[in-house]
């Protein structure tokens, strides 16, 4: 029976561990991060505003299905000049596939013309856990009032293949479109697909 | 442009043959593969697209984990065949760091069948696959590769390719079964689900079992699955994903067990499609299930009182009413508790059977006694003697008519008693609505649980006679009691000897013209019997007339017993048992390799659980089934009709029911390729549903 009772506590501990604080519909877990540029920034600052959370690793096939066709930087040119405030994260940990110094990601992202408002580095994976990131990319959309309202996939057509985005709903896209005029969004969570947050 | 494609593609492997050439891309060996040397038209046969991987790199299972791709083929074939979706083996939990991913490690073997036309003109047949993949390590890379290969056209058997028998035949042995001895059940709650799992076999050592559901992101893939013996059997504890995208309403997926699921070293996965707490009904939450299940078999017992089944014994409650009109309030209140009694300890008989004969291992249902020819005969010459006493050919002591006697008090109260019981042994065959659920979800619970739903049950089902006699006023509706009452027990004799009509048909149905030959000897006897008791037994004889006679009555009544039930038992189970009584819908015998089989090749099926002695289901399969409108729409949607007839003991039919989380007919189940779960009508039909639920197939 003691057995029994400790087994349990483990496995609640483990649960809780596991268990991303954050939840849709709820207010999203604060953070502070330093971008690639050495400057802190905290969730809180931006209140008032609304967030779209994007988890990265350029060496992802699927990152890269976004970021070479242009359809990233195309969603964040078009919402940051929106005024909404665009943060891609990286939860690679050191010696992990994605993460890497602060020169060769300043490299990449005008290599790409990237128009995130900035790339922060979360490489104990804190961040990337609180909010149950799983693949890269994986995306959030949080409200002026900081409340979770999307959680999920980029769009609704799982693979690596650009030839897919044209045809695909985007869910960032909709959710924006929809928080901004007013509505109820309809889809607030999906499975996110990509390849795995590097831990 | 599919066609160039494909030509191109000819052109280019013409040489190849039927060993088509691996193709390395990225850390994958790729290979489409045939099992077997040739193919016949109309036979189909199985590919396997081979990926071997290097060394800690994985590919995925259906659904990918936590992240990841599943594998994709893009087939194009010749006109007229079709390929069926992959047959994916199980996969391994794949982890990495904070994550799970479901996939392949080393080689694995993608099988998907591929049906070809009834006729084919060429003396080869080209097909052509595109896979496409993610490979991981830790990094992902996509993959993909087009493969080709000819096979040749025979008109012989087709042979196996010696070099792949045993890649097939162990893929084969990793793919999920779709059924098994095991009983499973799930409950879905606010944070997750737990499935029960119920071993058949206590010798089972179960180390480990685990669930990979067919769809992501519902539950937490890496979390480690809390997983725990209890005394029949485990538990497994699976919590949702915080961000699940959809509620689920059934549990979707594989169990993989260390064990086996057909005994030790056997198949490791398991198909599971079960709704949640189906056992009681849609919607219940886990907490309330057994109030729920306790409230279902109180309402289902009243309304057993309303089946077919127990018709013949409301008659004689009807002639119980009449009596107790003129009696005082205590004595009828008293028959009402005796009546309660009598159905009470019924129940909880016919439950403590139901238990001991399944911890022995027996597949057994609601109505299985019916399956039994000795209970049939021994409840024909019950019903048959109630039927003559009822005419006057015998009184005994309890008789109807001694009302106002000074004995009949007593005697009054084991009449009433009798009455629950006799009320109880023939309601058996009929499964009213809700008790269905109920007793499906009783069967599968501990006993002391099992036995309390009976008890429900059986209250259920006395609850409006004892409400009557609580408040007799509610009789004065029921006219005097008078001479007219001889005739009308006089006639309620008719209905019985119906009843017994009906039992020598079941009876025939199961043991053949031998078996209902023996029971109507039986019959005979017995009534000899009680003729001379009614002649010589009673108490205006001499004493010595009066013990012979009733020594010869007891000996007539066992020897007819003893002669039907030793002539029937031999030729029980011999006999073929399907009952022929609907013509026009084209019955095929229910099997469950013959369900597999037409679902792998994408059929609509139509099962009808029934028996003989259900007499629910033979009036819907008379009322709503057999109707040239369902018939021609049976026609006219392709859909295959399978009869599972559980008149006599069949215990894959109880595996089946079982399933479906029920261990009594009538059941009637529909598959088709375009419904997600298969579609359970309700006990109760009408053409209407019958042709409504039809028109939701394809």
């Amino acid at each position: 029976m003691k057995r029994f009772k400790l087994i349990s506590l483990f496995l609640f501990i483990s649960l809780a561990l596991f268990a991303s604080e954050a939840k849709v519909g709820e207010a999203a877990p604060n953070f502070t991060l330093k971008d690639s540029n050495g400057n802190e920034h905290s969730l809180a600052d931006f209140k008032g505003k609304y967030v779209v959370l994007e988890w990265i690793n350029y060496d992802c096939p699927f990152v890269k299905k976004h970021y070479e066709s242009g359809n990233m930087q195309m969603l964040q040119e078009k919402y940051t000049a929106k005024d909404v405030v665009w943060l891609t994260i990286c939860s690679s940990v050191p010696g992990k596939q994605g993460n890497f110094e602060n020169e060769e990601i300043n490299k990449r992202s005008s290599d790409h013309k990237a128009k995130f408002t900035a790339y922060l580095i979360d490489d104990t994976g804190a961040t990337g856990k609180a909010y149950g990131a799983k693949t890269t990319p994986h995306m959030y959309v949080i409200t002026p009032k900081g409340v979770l309202e999307y959680a999920g996939g980029i769009d609704d057509i799982p693979s690596a293949d650009q030839d897919d985005i044209a045809k695909a709903t985007n869910y960032v896209a909709k959710a924006l479109d929809e928080l901004m005029s007013g509505k109820e969004v309809e889809v607030k969570t999906s499975k996110p697909y990509g390849c795995s947050v590097k831990y | 442009m599919k066609i160039l494609k494909i030509a191109a593609f000819t052109a280019l492997f013409a040489i190849l043959n039927i060993n088509a050439q691996s193709v390395r891309t990225d850390y994958v060996e790729s290979e489409l593969i045939s099992e077997v040397q040739s193919i016949q038209p109309g036979t189909p046969f199985w590919l396997a697209l081979r990926l071997k991987m290097d060394e800690h790199w994985h590919t995925y299972w259906l659904n990918a984990g936590d992240a990841g791709l599943q594998t994709k083929i893009e087939w194009k074939l010749p006109e007229g065949f079709t390929a069926s979706k992959i047959h994916w083996p199980y996969p391994e939990k794949i982890y990495l760091e904070d994550l799970a991913n479901f996939g392949y490690e080393g080689e694995v073997f993608l099988l998907t069948k591929i049906t070809p036309p009834n006729e084919i003109n060429s003396k080869e047949v080209q097909i052509f696959a595109e896979a496409s993949w993610l490979v991981c390590k830790i990094e992902c890379l996509p993959g993909e590769a087009e493969h080709l290969i000819t096979i040749p056209v025979k008109s012989d058997t087709p042979q196996p390719i010696q070099k792949w028998q045993q890649a097939f035949a162990d893929t084969r042995f990793n793919l999920p079964l779709l059924n098994s001895d095991w009983k499973i059940t799930s409950v879905k709650n606010e944070s997750g689900v737990s499935i029960n799992i119920l071993s058949p076999d206590q010798s089972a050592i179960v180390e480990k079992i685990e669930f990979f559901p067919y769809e992501g992101s519902i539950f937490q893939n890496a979390v480690d699955q809390k997983f725990s013996k209890k005394s029949d059997g485990y538990i497994l504890t699976i919590p949702f994903d915080d961000f699940k995208v959809t509620d689920p309403d059934s549990l979707k997926g594989i169990l993989v067990s260390s064990y086996g699921w057909r005994g030790e070293n056997s198949e490791k996965a398991l198909e599971v499609i079960i709704p949640f707490g189906e056992q009681i009904s849609p919607g219940l939450k886990n907490n309330s299930t057994i109030w729920m299940a306790l409230i279902f078999a109180f309402i289902g017992g009243m309304i057993l009182n309303l089946m077919p089944c127990v018709l013949p014994v409301l008659s004689i409650k009807i002639m119980g009413f009449v009596q107790q009109s003129g009696e005082d309030k205590k004595k009828i209140i008293n028959h009402g508790l005796m009546f309660t009694v009598g159905v009470l300890i019924s129940f909880w008989i016919l439950a403590g059977a139901l238990l001991g004969l399944r911890a022995g291992g027996e597949e057994l249902g609601w109505g299985f006694q019916l399956q039994s020819p000795a209970f049939i005969i021994i409840l024909s010459v019950f019903l048959f003697l109630f039927a003559l006493n009822l005419f006057g050919v015998f009184e005994i002591g309890t008789s109807l008519m001694s009302i106002g006697s000074k004995s009949s008090n007593k005697s009054g109260s084991f009449g009433a008693f009798m009455s629950g019981v006799t009320a109880t042994v023939v309601a058996t065959p009929c499964t009213a609505p809700f008790m269905g659920t109920a007793l499906g979800f009783a069967i599968v619970q501990p006993p002391i649980v099992t036995m309390i739903i009976f008890t429900s049950l059986a209250l259920g089902m006395a609850f409006p006679y004892l409400l009557l006699t609580i408040f007799p006023a509610w009789l004065k509706f029921l006219p005097k009691p008078g001479a007219w009452m001889e005739t009308l027990k006089q006639f309620m004799g008719f209905p019985l000897v119906a009843t017994v009509i009906w039992l020598v048909w079941v009876l025939g149905l199961q043991t053949g013209s031998d078996g209902v030959a023996s029971l109507l000897m039986t019959l005979l006897l017995a009534s000899l019997g009680v003729w001379i008791y009614g002649k010589w037994g009673t108490f205006n004889n001499k004493n010595s007339v009066k013990i012979l006679s009733r020594i010869v009555t007891v000996v007539l009544i066992i020897a007819g017993l003893f002669f039907g039930i030793s002539t029937t038992a031999s030729s029980f189970n011999n006999y073929n048992t399907i009952t022929n009584n609907t013509s026009g819908v084209q019955w095929e015998k229910f099997s469950q390799v013959r369900v597999d089989e037409l679902r792998a090749e994408g059929r609509s099926i139509f099962i009808d659980f029934t028996a003989a002695w259900c007499l629910t289901c033979q009036v819907n399969e008379r009322a709503a089934i057999n109707k040239s409108e369902v018939i021609a729409k049976l026609n006219e949607k392709n859909v295959v009709a399978l009869k599972a007839d559980w008149t006599s003991r069949d215990d894959e039919i109880t595996k089946a029911l079982a399933k479906f989380g029920r261990n009594s007919v009538p059941l009637y189940v529909i598959y088709s390729e375009n419904l997600s779960e298969p579609l359970i009508l309700p006990e109760i039909l009408t053409t209407g549903i019958v042709l409504e639920a039809l028109e939701k197939i394809n």
